[in-house]
């Protein structure tokens, strides 16, 4: 951190009582609930801990929770990354629209854009009767689950990379091309490198998002046990159940998951930040 | 190699950047695109380079007698150095100057010995062997224009262009850089295309100095003739220190240079006008006069050598006689209200 200059100090009490307020509304809302968590969890003992996590239906939930996550996050890193090029570096007309459909799921209540995908696949839906003909089977099922992420978790990388690339500008593509590269050496040689730790951090971002996303999930999976239950939607059904012990113990992996993504974008930023020192 | 523009011209939505281009650049020659900015050459230099493109049907390029108007940059082989470098911030410079030869496809790209070959020997020709494993962040900026430098002529490139080559350097660099591409260029011969918004650089350094105005060109020749006998009257201001003045008693308004106008003792009868010293400067051998005319209430300056200021015993405040210098026959120029 930088020196702070006298003329900009305030008085010590006011120094004191900022930060205390800080330090207080930290504890209560953030570390009060993070170890509560943890505590409840392990309360009847590691071995039951460990029994809830590696129960049948919960293995199935993180199974789930992962493969969401692994067709999501790839298709949205494609998307982002495809997204920001365009908004970047090209200037063509419906660049705002764009723009505005990119932050669109931002916008909107995760549980209705589940409602909508209901509307449009499910049984009584506008492709539903063609759909059942044809014995596809997308809400309560696994394609409807990765639909409502993919829309839910759309904006993360494109919202990373765009302010990036714009700041970036395309002198360095222009180099590149007139030095006789293709596009896709352009691409992989140039623009790659320079955004892959915005890339990077979007992806991070993304992916906590698609494993936790509750709402949009949650309307079109059904909740069938064992079968379309993600992790977030299994420790709803575990606590209904009055189950505490097995809710907080999965409550605490998505705890876990959040800190690993807090670490990697910690690094990341580390990174980031040494790379602007040294230029 | 040659360079021929045929009636370019460039529309962004309502603007018009260039407004038909016509010009024919000789091999071996170092040219200067000179204009102030607005002016469209930035634009010109991006067309000629394939980074941009002109109206569809409106104009041509032709390169050593071959049409690429049409042919896109990574197929033109000219060499660009843009004005912030654009270097790869991630390369080393050996890797920078080597991207051309590296991104060939396969059946035409050297060796890996040849393509070290010929980094280390254009490392050698810009002066920073010894710097290859740099990375560009560890450079200085003249070290980073030349960087840049090389990488462009690592493709052997038909013509070598260069948007604003000195602009983002300091005083002292650029000085010392404009010296080195001089002979550089007298090196390497490669026909070289800048552009630069400083009348001096563009004098100083280029074989041929186009001036372009609102996306037209103002006049095309070499340095001297192009400052001892400017076309038009944009020219006259643009290349600096010009006094605009009316003759009294008759309104057409003349260009006429400092040193062009001789001083006069107030009782001389064969002065044009009288004024009055307002402000007086020497500086080496030759003394800037800066003189208010009574009638019009206009100044001038005036450039006169120190012997003659001595002689005179001139100081702030005395009334001067001032004549034309007839030796300077090309002094009043076209009758014409100056655009700015």
């Amino acid at each position: 951190m930088s020196p702070v200059s006298r003329s900009t100090q305030d008085p010590l009490w006011t120094r004191l009582l900022l930060i205390g307020a800080a330090v207080f509304f930290l504890v209560l809302f953030l570390l009060v609930p993070l170890f509560s968590i943890f505590a409840e969890a392990f309360k009847k003992g590691v071995a039951l801990y460990f029994e809830a996590l590696t129960e049948e239906n919960a293995r199935s939930a993180v199974l789930l929770t992962l493969t969401v996550a692994a067709i999501t996050v790839p298709f949205n890193a494609l998307f982002g990354v495809a997204a920001a090029w365009v908004i970047a570096k090209f200037e063509f007309r419906g660049k705002s629209l764009l723009l505005a459909l990119i932050d669109l799921p931002f916008a909107v209540s995760p549980v209705v854009s589940g409602l909508c995908y209901i509307l449009v696949f499910g049984a009584n839906g506008v492709l539903g009767p063609w759909l059942q003909a044809h014995d596809i089977r997308i809400i309560f099922a696994l394609p409807g689950m990765v639909l409502a992420t993919i829309f839910v978790t759309f904006p993360f990388v494109a919202r990373e990379l765009i302010p990036l690339m714009q700041a970036q500008g395309s002198d360095q593509e222009y180099a590149a091309l007139s030095l006789g590269a293709s596009g896709w050496q352009t691409f992989r040689r140039v623009t790659l490198p320079n955004i892959k730790w915005a890339l990077f951090y979007g992806i991070i971002l993304c992916n906590a998002r698609a494993m936790g996303e509750f709402g949009a999930v949650s309307v079109v999976s059904g909740h069938i046990r064992g079968e379309t239950n993600t992790l977030p939607l299994h420790v709803e059904v575990l606590y209904n159940d009055y189950n505490m012990v097995a809710a907080f113990a999965c409550a605490s992996m998505l705890s876990l998951l959040g800190l690993v993504t807090l670490l990697l974008k910690t690094f990341i930023e580390w990174r980031t930040g040494l790379r602007h020192r040294h230029s | 190699m040659s360079i021929l523009v045929q009636n370019l011209r460039r529309t962004f939505g309502s603007f018009q950047a260039l407004r038909g281009i016509n010009l024919e650049i000789q091999s071996h020659q170092l040219v200067a695109l000179l204009g102030p900015s607005g002016s469209g050459k930035t634009t010109f230099l991006r067309i000629l380079g394939g980074l941009d493109f002109p109206d569809p049907g409106h104009g041509k390029i032709l390169i050593q007698n071959e049409d690429v108007t049409e042919q896109p940059a990574a197929d033109r082989k000219t060499g660009f150095v843009f004005q912030h470098y654009a270097l790869f911030n991630h390369l080393t410079v050996f890797e920078n100057v080597a991207f051309g030869l590296n991104v060939r496809p396969k059946h035409i790209r050297p060796n890996s010995n040849s393509i070290r070959d010929r980094v280390v020997e254009l490392l050698q020709l810009v002066q920073l062997d010894g710097l290859d494993q740099r990375l560009p962040s560890e450079l200085s900026g003249g070290q980073r224009q030349r960087v840049a430098l090389a990488r462009a002529l690592a493709i052997d490139p038909r013509v070598l262009l260069l948007d604003e080559p000195f602009g983002a350097l300091d005083a002292k660099v650029r000085k010392d850089l404009r010296r080195w591409l001089r002979s550089f260029h007298k090196e390497i011969g490669v026909t070289t295309v800048f552009v630069t918004h400083d009348q001096q650089e563009a004098l100083e350094l280029a074989d041929t100095v186009v001036i372009m105005n609102q996306g037209q060109i103002e006049q095309v020749g070499p340095p001297q003739e192009i400052y001892d006998h400017p076309a038009t009257p944009f020219v006259y201001e643009f290349l600096g220190d010009v006094n605009k003045l009316r003759k009294p008693g008759r309104p057409d308004l003349f260009y006429v240079r400092p040193h062009e106008i001789q001083i006069l003792f107030a009782s001389d009868s064969s002065a044009d006008f009288s004024a009055r010293i307002e402000h007086l400067f020497a500086a080496g051998p030759s003394a800037r006069l800066t003189l208010r005319m009574p009638n019009t209430r206009e100044t001038v300056d005036a450039d006169i050598t120190r012997q003659q200021l001595d002689e005179m015993g001139l100081s702030e405040g005395d009334e001067v006689g001032l004549k034309l210098a007839t030796a300077s026959p090309k002094a009043p120029a076209p009758a014409v209200t100056p655009s700015r």
